[in-house]
């Protein structure tokens, strides 16, 4: 009999102990537990949110256009925001843009920072310009202009080109028709060209 | 009928590094035919070439080299001691050779030669002049 005392005992106090423990964990899930505030942002987002709503923008943004003489012009940048008060000025960041000519020839143009201004019919490149032109010229440039109607890239600042047989320094360069209506399309250095070449490498 | 001279002072141009200075150059994206243009100077150890306007004449495709250089509307060649003018002159860059047409002039210290070509081989210093040579020599000199 004793046995059996001991084991009813042990029941009734374990349905005493349970339930109690229980309720105990299932109130430190809500009467103790630290109140969330929804509308304060992930603490690790390091994007301000409010300026992500406030401002309309787009990412991954393409323009494509066609100049009067026939050639391509693309350009691809990840964000392009609308300027408040003119609407048709995007500022651009992490541009690639594409210049086909009508020769055939395709002109690659990088730049971290940009503006594209239909209204004024003007593209510009800023930050750390790289331009891939044709016949292995590539070049660097502070800051790079370029027409929308027309076909013609320009910097008014000093260049350093890695031309096909070596280094060129110049004051300026520019891409386009060349002068006398031949259809052809000439980068033009000028300002001062210097070439440095080092004999056959 | 043709003279022999010699350039004083010659180094070795074969493999010096060439320096192209000028106002402009234009290069035609299709062929990427190159034209300096405007006080052009091509710079090679002691010897210097100035025209108006210079065409690069490149080697084979996509090797880096430049094979001729042309240079046009009046053009004057200047090295250690001499000096000479001429309309055009083509300089191989390979062989290191210039030659020099129309209306050539040749200054050497005082001495005048005039003619219609003029070959100058740059390594060697040696040189020819030949077509109507004219010697005009400063006497008492």
């Amino acid at each position: 009999m004793k046995q059996a005392d001991r084991y009813s005992r042990s029941i009734a106090v374990l349905k005493l102990v349970l339930p109690l423990g229980a309720l105990g964990l299932l109130s430190s899930l809500f009467l103790v537990a630290r109140d969330i505030d929804p509308s304060q942002a992930i603490s690790n987002a390091p994007v301000d949110v409010a300026e992500l709503a406030r401002e309309p923008r787009i990412s991954g943004a393409n323009y494509a256009g066609v100049t009067d003489d026939g050639a391509a012009l693309t350009i691809a940048a990840s964000t392009a925001r609308a300027d408040p008060d003119a609407t048709l000025r995007l500022t651009l960041t992490d541009m690639r843009a594409t210049l086909e000519t009508p020769d055939g020839e395709v002109t690659q143009i990088n730049a971290g920072l940009g503006v594209l201004d239909r209204a004024a019919g003007r593209v510009e490149w800023r930050d750390d310009v790289q331009v891939t032109a044709a016949q292995g010229y590539a070049l660097n440039a502070a800051q790079l202009f370029g027409l929308l109607d027309d076909t013609r890239l320009w910097s008014d600042q000093p260049v350093l080109v890695q031309g096909p047989v070596g280094e060129i320094r110049a004051g300026q360069f520019a891409l386009q028709l060349a002068e006398g209506g031949a259809r052809t399309y000439v980068m033009l250095f000028s300002g001062g060209v210097n070439l440095l070449y080092d004999g056959a490498e | 009928q043709g003279a022999q001279f010699a350039l004083g002072g010659l180094a070795q141009a074969r493999d010096l590094p060439i320096e192209i200075s000028a106002d402009q150059l234009t290069v035609d994206q299709a062929t990427g035919a190159s034209v300096f243009s405007g006080n052009v100077v091509v710079g090679q150890g002691d010897v210097r070439l100035a025209a108006q306007s210079l065409r690069v004449e490149y080697g084979q495709a996509d090797t880096g080299t430049i094979n001729r250089l042309v240079g046009s509307g009046g053009v004057t060649l200047a090295t250690l001691e001499d000096a000479a003018e001429a309309d055009e002159a083509i300089y191989s860059v390979a062989d290191s050779t210039i030659e020099m047409t129309g209306n050539v002039m040749l200054m050497q210290g005082a001495n005048v030669l005039s003619g219609d070509r003029l070959n100058i081989n740059l390594n060697t210093g040696q040189g020819t002049i030949d077509g109507r040579v004219r010697t005009i020599l400063q006497p008492g000199r």
